[in-house]
């Protein structure tokens, strides 16, 4: 029994002891539920701000002098204009429908720039509810008993997109072609990232650091040539990725139909719907590549601050990366949530270029990409500075004392 | 001229006295070694000497600038302690890299140094800690540094190979008139190879002087006994 004591008395020492584990078991839970919590403040503001109270609405009356009609509208909160992101169009005769019990027809006209939208999806339910309800209560109040007013809400979608009006089939293969590219900067930025780290980790493990800052090496050249291989990592790990892609779609073109079309012919109306052609893909090859480098140099900046070995090195790096891709996360949950705090994320500057382009916005895309650009540059002087001696060899603590090294 | 300078240089870890004013000079055709129990802060000395850590209190001047001035590190080598070789490289393929670095030497001329032979064109993940040890001091050589500072160069080596090395050391000196700083637990070695022993322990310098002096004036037939001595 002593024997056995002993042993769980070592391995709670050793585990309770190892900076990794504590951080594994108390700070990463802390971070991952910040991420997760953000995710779900999101997708509740999506939900709550159009279901319990109505988005920002338009009421667009066509017959004008439907008192009914204006009634709702007041009670509803709308303003009386046919232009705005949520239009409510009430038919001809929509409010001596509503009063003969009839069925009253309107249509909820959506302005998005996202098919699959899942805010859009329930601010639109949220408004037919709201119309419902304020119909009842109008047929209520103006004892209009027998029978129950009858509302159906017809839902059109405008795909205005940067002053743009598609179609809708290429608005949905625009929503895939962003969502293709989210996933797959989604997948890069954890591969880079933790590539970054880890060659930190390898050198700080295998006390190579300490020989390399004596080299006759200016620091910048230090953090640039490992910039750089790590980057030449992420283009073998984009052209293995794409490799595999393209197997599986080979596989899927040549045994797969959709909607009754083989899944070669879906893919090339895909492509051929959202215009993608050579503008699209120099512009997200760019972005892929400021991706690229600052991932990279967000792996090397937190690998110098607090992965001592390899093992530190993906603990560090998984965490980080979790945190950091919150933006393209949220992308691809449908939620095309977007605040400017998304700024402060490396990997949203290269993803809204990307983005925009595949919009046709080619100029606000390489806006972005400035942006990105500067994001690398940024990183790359926060190595630079963080890239010494005192920091590999004694850690984030020197940072506190006086000098750096 | 001395090539290191280093005055009333003190460091501490928290409240750790990691060294306590200690000077030391290092001229060239020299080799100077620092010996000391673990802990004694040999290897605080050196890294404050190469620019890699501050110090608290003192000064410390390299080929007359301060130790830090990344200008000095062409003609200085560093050997850590328990260094490592970049994963991935084969010997030679190391020793270019270092001459590139350096912008002199060649790896033919490492090779050489090293007697390393065929086993230079293995990756050096595949290396004993003795050959690691081989190809880093080899290294250091093969670019021929005005300083070169080794820490516990001869560690896990065998007897043949730690002779080798200290001889090629000792006599790098004398030939290209550098200065060596030479960090060591083998009394017999040291003995041998250095020109000037500093004793450290517990962050003091203790003793200092050529080793036939010292053992003079401590009565003792060799550097052990005068080890045992002082560290006590």
């Amino acid at each position: 029994m002593n024997k056995l004591l002993a042993l769980l008395r070592r391995e709670l020492l050793s585990l309770f002891r190892d900076r990794y584990v504590i951080f594994s078991i108390i700070v990463a839970p802390f971070l991952s539920m910040l991420l997760i919590g953000g995710i779900t403040v999101a997708m509740l503001a999506g939900v709550e701000d159009n279901g319990n109270s109505l988005p920002e609405l338009s009421l667009c009356v066509q017959d004008a002098g439907d008192e009914v009609a204006r009634e709702l509208a007041s009670r509803l909160g709308a303003r009386m204009s046919c232009e705005g992101r949520y239009v409510l169009t009430l038919r001809e005769g929509f409010g001596e429908r509503l009063r003969t019990g009839e069925r009253a027809e309107a249509v909820v006209l959506v302005s998005t720039d996202n098919p699959l939208s899942l805010p859009d999806q329930t601010a639109v339910a949220a408004i037919s509810s709201a119309l419902q309800a304020a119909s009842l209560q109008l047929a209520i109040e103006r004892g209009w008993t027998t029978p129950p007013p009858k509302v159906s809400v017809e839902l059109q979608k405008k795909y205005l997109v940067k002053g743009k009006v598609m179609e809708e089939g290429e608005a949905l293969a625009v929503a895939s072609l962003q969502y293709a590219v989210a996933l797959l900067f989604l997948i890069l930025h954890f591969i880079t990232i933790q590539v970054g780290a880890i060659s930190v980790g390898i050198d700080k493990e295998a006390r190579i650091a300490e020989s390399v800052f004596t080299y006759p090496l200016r620091r910048r050249d230090l953090v640039l040539a490992k910039a750089a291989g790590v980057i030449a990592t992420s283009i073998v790990a984009l052209t293995s990725f794409t490799a595999g892609l393209a197997f599986v779609y080979a596989f899927l073109l040549a045994h797969v139909e959709v909607g009754g079309r083989s899944a070669a012919e879906e893919v090339s109306r895909i492509l051929a719907e959202a215009s993608f052609g050579a503008p699209q893909l120099l512009i997200s090859f760019a972005a892929f590549l400021f991706l690229a480098l600052s991932s990279s140099l967000l792996g090397t900046f937190f690998g110098y601050l607090f992965a001592s070995d390899i093992r530190g090195a993906l603990v560090t790096s998984s965490y980080v990366g979790l945190i950091t891709a919150a933006p393209a996360l949220l992308d691809i949950m449908l939620l095309s949530a977007s605040t400017p705090l998304f700024y402060l994320f490396p990997i949203y500057p290269p993803l809204q270029s990307s983005k925009l382009s595949l919009y046709g916005a080619y100029g606000e895309g390489l806006l972005s990409l400035l942006l990105a650009a500067l994001y690398a540059a940024v990183l790359f002087l926060l190595n630079a500075w963080i890239a010494r001696p005192s920091v590999v060899l004694y850690g984030l603590g020197s940072m506190l004392r006086r000098r750096l090294y | 001229m001395a090539l290191v300078e280093a005055k009333g240089v003190s460091k501490r870890f928290g409240s750790v006295r990691a060294l306590e004013r200690v000077s030391l000079t290092a001229a060239p055709s020299r080799v100077v070694c620092l010996v000391g129990p673990n802990g004694a802060g040999k290897t605080t000395l050196l890294r404050i000497i190469m620019g890699l850590l501050e110090p608290d209190e003192g000064e410390v001047r390299v080929f007359g600038r301060e130790s830090w001035d990344e200008s000095l590190r062409s003609r200085a080598y560093y050997l850590p302690q328990e260094a490592g070789l970049p994963k991935g490289l084969t010997g030679r393929e190391f020793l270019s890299f270092i001459a590139s670095v350096y912008g002199r030497g060649s790896a033919d001329r490492g090779a050489e140094l090293s007697g390393l032979g065929k086993e230079l064109d293995r990756r050096v993940e595949t290396y004993s800690v003795g050959m690691k040890r081989r190809l880093l001091v080899a290294a250091g050589l093969m670019v021929e540094p005005e300083l070169l500072v080794l820490d516990e160069p001869t560690a896990g080596l065998d007897v043949s190979h730690s002779l080798f090395l200290r001889d090629a050391i000792a006599s790098y000196a004398k030939e290209k008139s550098a200065a060596v700083i030479y960090a060591s637990h083998n009394m017999l070695e040291v003995q041998y190879v250095c020109d000037e022993v500093l004793f450290l322990h517990k962050g003091l310098l203790v003793e200092a002087g050529a080793p036939q002096e010292i053992m003079e004036k401590h009565r003792a037939k060799n550097l052990e006994e005068v080890f045992v001595r002082v560290a006590k």
